[in-house]
């Protein structure tokens, strides 16, 4: 990451002399630099971490685990990935492509469950969501504890904070790639929570609409983004009932916290959705790959995919390939260009909202 | 039963009687109206697909959608409760469309 790093302000160092208006120089500094290095696909499937090398397209690495993972997120740095199971989170070197560390939270009287996280942009906390049900010796009831979110210290594995959280069900944490006292927020709603304070600021409405609006059901299942990428994480949603529905595309960004709805012409249902390396589209998946206009929310292609459902989708760094996949044991590769199917890879086992790029 | 008067006397006693949880406080409100597990998790059916027009449906095959499903808990009558009661039910079953025969979870083998 940090040699991606380098060549991002490199780039942009070189468009700054060359560039001879304002104009030029502000559409330059828009346009992501091509990550440099090679792409890797990881894909967190039952009792197994897979990593497919992006230029083969093939399986090159299985490191074993026993679990069953529901979500995976890079540290910012791109130097960790976090596999989030529910009582566990298992930690990978991604240069050395090995399991390295696993934190585990449930004690004999206390069951943490962790539904989201995600790593700090310095990558020395993580960030989980959790529901704590406690046990007590004697008492014949469970008391389940208000949501928290916790702060862990990724180097002393400590909880260095928590905070109770009203929204229910949180299930999605976004950090800011600017604001390290900010945390994104989504769950029934979207809230803006200050770290500092421990105060939520709502900036978005899903089940709880303003008026005149209808209710939108998001699911945020997974924040598909890469480190390095433009920062922006899509999510699907359907708002109204009976035949009077309609979907679009929720898209925060990460670099300033704004949040655009983007309504769809035609109507998709999608577990993922991701924003292309130029931005231009979205490629989002259920039943169906779709590609959709990121400007108007029109329909620009669509094809059933060739292995059924899928939870996962993402890009190559060059916006070549998309990668659809897990729920089942494959990931299917099709030209985003066109959405033709390149090549379905098989994988050990079922996965679940754990298909991640991370280019290297 | 007045629990307060209820003290550990050996170590084993005080180590299941834990004062925190993180170091979080003991005094902290607890939400004893709140439903525990599966049904913490109200998601209205995205899986079936509720679009208007076709095509319309479930998730195809439906059997991709069961280790996501037992998970959260989304189909808890149909699918393993793997939060709470069945957690190492991938063990049995690491691919349903292949190895669904191994999978027994209303049943503890």
């Amino acid at each position: 990451m940090k040699r991606a790093s380098a060549t991002v302000v490199l780039v942009a160092c070189a468009v700054v002399v060359c560039a001879t208006s304002c104009r030029k120089k502000e559409e330059a500094a828009r346009v992501p630099a091509p990550a440099a290095g090679k792409d890797y696909i990881y894909a967190a499937v039952n009792n197994a971490l897979q990593i497919i090398d992006g230029t083969t397209d093939t399986v090159i690495k299985t490191i074993p685990y026993n679990d069953y993972v529901i979500r995976g997120n890079f540290s910012p740095d791109g130097k960790r990935y976090y596999a989030n199971a529910f009582h566990s989170i298992y930690v990978f070197d991604t240069a050395r492509q090995e399991l390295v560390d696993t934190y585990t939270f449930s004690t004999e009287t206390s069951k943490v469950t962790v539904g989201g996280m995600a790593a700090s942009e310095d990558g020395t906390q993580l960030y989980l969501v959790c529901t704590i049900v406690k046990k007590k010796q004697n008492v014949p009831k469970l008391n389940l504890l208000p949501p928290q979110l916790i702060v862990l210290d990724t180097r002393t594995k400590n909880i260095v904070k928590n905070y109770e959280l009203s929204d229910y069900m949180i299930n999605t944490v976004l950090t800011l790639r600017n604001d390290p006292d900010h945390l994104i927020l989504i769950g029934y709603d979207v809230h803006m929570f200050d770290l500092k304070t421990g105060t939520a600021k709502l900036i978005e409405t899903l089940f709880n609409p303003r008026k005149g609006e209808k209710v939108r059901n998001c699911l945020p299942a997974q924040t598909c983004s890469s480190p390095g990428d433009h920062g922006i994480v899509v999510y699907g949603y359907y708002a109204g009932e009976g035949i009077d529905v309609s979907s679009g595309y929720m898209m925060i960004d990460r670099t300033n916290g704004t949040v655009k709805m983007l309504p769809g012409k035609d109507i998709w249902m999608n577990y993922s959705a991701v924003l292309s390396p130029d931005k231009k589209y979205i490629y989002a998946v259920m039943d169906e790959l779709v590609k959709i206009d990121a400007e108007t929310g029109k329909t620009v292609g669509f094809v059933q995919t060739e292995t059924g459902t899928c939870y996962g989708v993402a890009t190559s760094s060059d916006g070549k390939k998309v990668y659809v996949g897990l729920a089942g044991p494959d990931v299917s590769v099709y030209d985003a260009e066109t959405l033709r199917l390149i090549k379905v890879i098989d994988l050990e086992a079922d996965g679940g909202y754990t298909l991640q790029r991370i280019t290297m | 039963m007045k629990t307060d008067k209820i003290k550990p006397v050996n170590r084993g006693a005080r180590m299941i009687e834990e004062k925190g949880v993180f170091g979080m406080a003991e005094n902290i409100d607890v939400m004893t109206g709140m439903p525990v597990g599966c049904t913490t998790i109200f998601d209205t059916g995205w899986e079936t697909n509720p679009r208007p027009t076709s095509p319309i449906g479930n998730c195809v095959a439906s059997a991709r959608d069961f280790a996501t499903c037992s998970g959260p808990c989304w189909w808890p009558a149909q699918t393993p409760d793997s939060i709470t009661n069945f957690p190492g039910f991938q063990n049995q079953c690491r691919a349903i469309a292949r190895d669904w025969k191994n999978l027994n979870f209303v049943i503890k083998r």
